[in-house]
């Protein structure tokens, strides 16, 4: 175990603040489940009195398994922390109030049993949970609630894609709970952007795949991978996150884990000589057709204990994430700008605004 | 009553099932997968990590969602059952997830078409309209398209079909599901060129052998030859081991091998080949063809195995002259293949023939008719099981729907046999007699002396059924036929032999019974004195 692990109680400073972080407890053991991520959760407190969240590594931890090009992946996740760092504080500068920045960050040499070891940290708002706990359990949301969530974390990727940057792993557990009524995205340590080249950028696969794009799962050829890290397709594939995400949101189920159920094994994704073997293209419509059976379980979800107003007023979600994470990453995104009216075809404005409206009227109907 | 179903030369089109009832071998991938991720199941293991510190409903469903994913379904279980557990605690939606990942959830959007011949029009009316519903929300679901033309075309609405199979066809053109089930609706609606024509312009047909199966057929129905035959039987005969893929290429290039008069060694090295790991298809084709090109191939060893492979056991149990046993496998036939005529024959003329079991005739004729709503030989049968069911007015009224057809030099002799057996019903001996003597010179006339030897036995039943024939003379014509049967070729005595035993057996049994005969009527030439057409 390195350094980082062991960092409760000790005072850290902040680089751009020039403030001293005292660490108070570790959080829970890590829940950022996305491979090559390497750090350790801490609840620490500012010498003014905020709270903040520390996300602290270690060399030890960079190096990761034992065995194996050591050299080479302490390389990797110094550039990936660096990375991570200068992300955030471009998002920052850029005022992206809907994506969760780093408040602070630094680095400095901690001696544990008499080793000494350098410790990087990033210091970020303090969230009070992140979406998986309010949805998963039963009754922990309501309608509006859920919409508001919807519509902030919409114009957090909306930013996120005005300012050049993707995010490429959407999930519930990236989406904090900052109070009550705000939702922040976080996590950009996957992110990609042109302005700021990352190790990760040559992958078309830097998310979790848990709950990727099915266009990732499925990639089969080099050709396919390349093509996947266009941007154009990263944003396609965040639309697509966004999507189900929504899904999450008023079912309780993330579009990829849930569709997958259904489909016969063989039309499932490559793992290990079973699942699909024919690339993307030739997979879709056993895809198109399961996510067609998943609309239409959540349509009765939305039906369930709701009256004809409420359902009224949330119906038009259905069509938003049809359009959001339509199976074919070539036709996702708003059919208007789609259509050429828009100058960006995977913008986010127009669902933002439904999303915005969809809350307005729920609020009158309730 | 002729035709049983057997005699028709059969091509390996493809069948067509719903997606779910569908082999899954046959939906599987050409490609073997490949993961490119270099730790694949890092995500799922963080996960198990995580549930096994903190068992929480958040980590059990992580991990659930994870092993979905993944393809690692064992590692949910444990999880799953921990959410279904915690019951009112979980939201619905996972805890349907958790209920999926156990295999608890079945589908129920399936329309049992098992039962299809029984299931009553206004289901299948409100599935189809269901499905345009569905296909109005998303207009690029081919799968909901074919099965919308699925469901039309059993249902007798093959013409609307059409525009939903040209759709499925646009929007996934290389998609092996929706190519074989578009060739078997060509096919049925006897279009066999637009199959070929759709099979030979996706580029599925280079490399995917089920595509290669259907070219086959296809090719075969239309007169042509397939493009990829000469490729595709140096492959198979070169290889001894064959999985179910390549089986119905290999079956289809052995009739194929067979109908263009190869050789008997090649036609049974092909057989043996594509029976190796076989379809159901395969194997009805195997056993056609052991009999039709006489060569063995042991398909009773594979049939012995496979409970699946209704058409072959039908028609195995058909020639083991185990009756009951084939109209059992009969229905079991037109319940998963409803697109083909040759099942519901088969049943029909079993129970009727063999076992004087008309009800069931005339239901095998009922439900095929459902379908195959013009199909002139199960018209034929239909009036046949309702005349000798006593339902006289309904088999005038089939009558009426045949003679429709009575153009048609093939069923001109079963119009008129119709006739025939309808005015004895009448008793009107004479014109029964005419119209059997007038199918006997018209099937001569064509050449088909087995079919003229068919109306020739019926004719012969009603004489001794409306009393204008006794015991000596019946035992005369009895020699005659019999000597007559003897001439036909090898292939049509064995069909007709059947026939002429069941039936023979029969009227001999009438003759134990004065009480079926009808009063022969005064002044009546006796049948030996008639000439015979043929």
């Amino acid at each position: 175990m390195g350094a980082a692990s062991h960092l409760a109680g000790r005072q850290l400073p902040g680089r751009r603040s020039k403030r001293m972080w005292t660490v108070i407890e570790p959080l829970e053991p890590d829940n950022d489940h996305t491979p090559g991520q390497f750090s350790v959760g801490y609840v620490v407190e500012s010498d003014t009195g905020q709270r903040a969240f520390l996300k602290a590594s270690d060399l030890n931890l960079m190096m990761g398994a034992e065995g194996g090009d050591v050299i080479g992946r302490m390389q990797d996740a110094l550039s990936a922390h660096q990375f991570e760092r200068s992300i955030l504080e471009y998002c920052r500068g850029s005022n992206m109030d809907r994506v969760v920045t780093a408040i602070d960050h630094g680095d400095c040499p901690v001696v544990i049993d008499g080793v000494r070891d350098a410790v990087f940290y990033l210091v970020f708002e303090l969230a009070k949970c992140d979406l998986r706990s309010k949805i998963v359990e039963r009754e922990k949301a309501d309608d509006l609630w859920r919409l508001t969530a919807l519509h902030h974390l919409a114009i957090a990727i909306h930013q996120l894609h005005k300012g050049g940057v993707c995010h490429n792993d959407i999930k519930p557990a990236n989406c904090l709970v900052i109070d009550h009524s705000l939702q922040k995205l976080a996590d950009l340590g996957r992110a990609t952007s042109a302005s700021h080249p990352a190790a990760h950028d040559a992958h078309h696969d830097v998310g979790d795949d848990t709950y990727a794009a099915p266009e990732i799962l499925y990639a089969q050829s080099v050709e396919e991978c390349s093509l996947l890290c266009k941007p154009q397709r990263r944003r396609a594939s965040d639309l697509y996150q966004l999507g189900s995400i929504a899904t999450y949101l008023f079912m309780g189920r993330m579009i990829t884990p849930e569709l997958v159920l259904r489909l016969e094994p063989a039309h499932r994704p490559p793992s290990d000589q079973n699942g699909w073997g024919g690339g993307y293209a030739s997979v879709l419509p056993y895809w198109r057709h399961a996510f067609n059976d998943v609309m239409i379980d959540l349509e009765c979800s939305l039906r369930t204990g709701r009256t004809r107003k409420q359902f009224e007023v949330l119906s038009p979600l259905l069509q938003a994430i049809r359009y959001l994470s339509e199976p074919d990453p070539r036709l996702r995104g708003h059919p208007i700008n789609r259509a050429g009216l828009e100058k960006d075809i995977l913008g986010l404005q127009r669902f933002v605004s439904l999303f915005n409206d969809m809350r307005s009227r729920l609020l009158i109907v309730r | 009553m002729q035709d049983d179903g057997r005699s028709h030369v059969r091509a390996m089109v493809p069948r067509w099932r719903s997606l779910a009832r569908t082999s899954r071998q046959e939906l599987r991938s050409s490609r073997r997968a490949t993961s490119l991720s270099a730790n694949p199941s890092a995500s799922l293991d963080k996960r198990l990590l995580a549930w096994r510190r903190d068992r929480s409903i958040v980590s059990a469903a992580e991990v659930v969602d994870a092993a979905a994913t993944l393809g690692q379904p064992e590692a949910a279980i444990g999880p799953a059952k921990f959410l279904l557990d915690s019951g009112s605690d979980v939201a619905g939606g996972v805890l349907r997830a958790a209920r999926r990942a156990l295999g608890q959830v079945a589908d129920s959007t399936e329309l049992d078409l098992g039962n299809f011949g029984s299931a009553p029009d206004q289901q299948v009316q409100a599935r189809i309209n269901q499905l345009k519903d569905r296909l109005r929300s998303d207009p690029r679901d081919a799968l909901v398209a074919i099965e919308i033309a699925r469901l039309q075309t059993l249902s007798g609405q093959a013409k609307s079909a059409r525009r939903y199979v040209d759709l499925a066809v646009r929007l996934q053109h290389n998609n092996r599901y929706i190519l074989r089930s578009a060739a078997r609706y060509f096919t049925f609606v006897e279009e066999p060129d637009l199959a070929l024509h759709v099979l030979t312009n996706s580029d599925a047909i280079r490399s995917d052998p089920w595509i290669q199966a259907a070219e086959v057929a296809t090719s075969d129905l239309c007169g042509k030859t397939p493009k990829w035959t000469h490729k595709a039987i140096a492959t198979f005969t070169a290889s001894t081991k064959q999985d179910v893929a390549s089986s119905e290429l290999a079956l289809g290039l052995a009739t194929l091998e067979h109908k263009a008069g190869g050789k008997r060694k090649l036609v049974r090295r092909l057989a043996e080949n594509g029976l190796r790991n076989p379809t159901e298809n395969a194997i009805a084709q195997a056993v056609w063809l052991e009999r039709n090109a006489a060569i063995d191939v042991s398909s009773g060893v594979v049939l012995a195995e496979r409970t699946d492979a209704t058409e072959a056991l039908a028609m195995k149990h058909y020639e083991d002259e185990e009756y009951l046993k084939c109209t059992q496998n009969a229905w079991r036939w037109v319940k998963d293949q409803p697109f083909s005529p040759r099942g519901y024959l088969l049943g029909a003329c079993c129970a009727s023939i063999q076992l004087h079991d008309h009800q069931q005739a005339l239901n095998f004729c009922e439900a095929g008719l459902l379908v195959h709503r013009s199909q002139p030989l199960l018209l034929n049968c239909l009036m046949f099981s309702q005349t000798y069911m006593g339902y006289i007015h309904q088999a005038e009224a089939t009558l009426s729907r045949l003679e429709g057809f009575s153009r048609d030099p093939q069923i001109g002799p079963f119009v008129d046999a119709g006739r025939g057996l309808l005015a004895y019903r009448r008793n009107d001996i004479v014109g029964g007699r005419e119209h059997y003597l007038a199918a006997m010179k018209t099937a001569s006339v064509n050449g088909d002396h087995s079919l003229a030897l068919n109306a020739l036995i019926y004719w012969l039943e009603q004489e001794v059924m409306s009393g204008s024939m006794n015991r000596d003379q019946w035992y005369f014509f009895k020699k005659s036929a019999q000597a007559r049967i003897f001439k036909l070729s090898k292939e049509r005595r064995h069909n007709l032999q059947r026939v002429w035993n069941a039936r023979s057996k029969h009227v001999d049994s009438l003759f134990d019974r004065p009480d079926l005969f009808a009063a022969s009527p005064a002044g009546l030439a006796p049948a030996a004195s008639l000439a015979l057409p043929i």
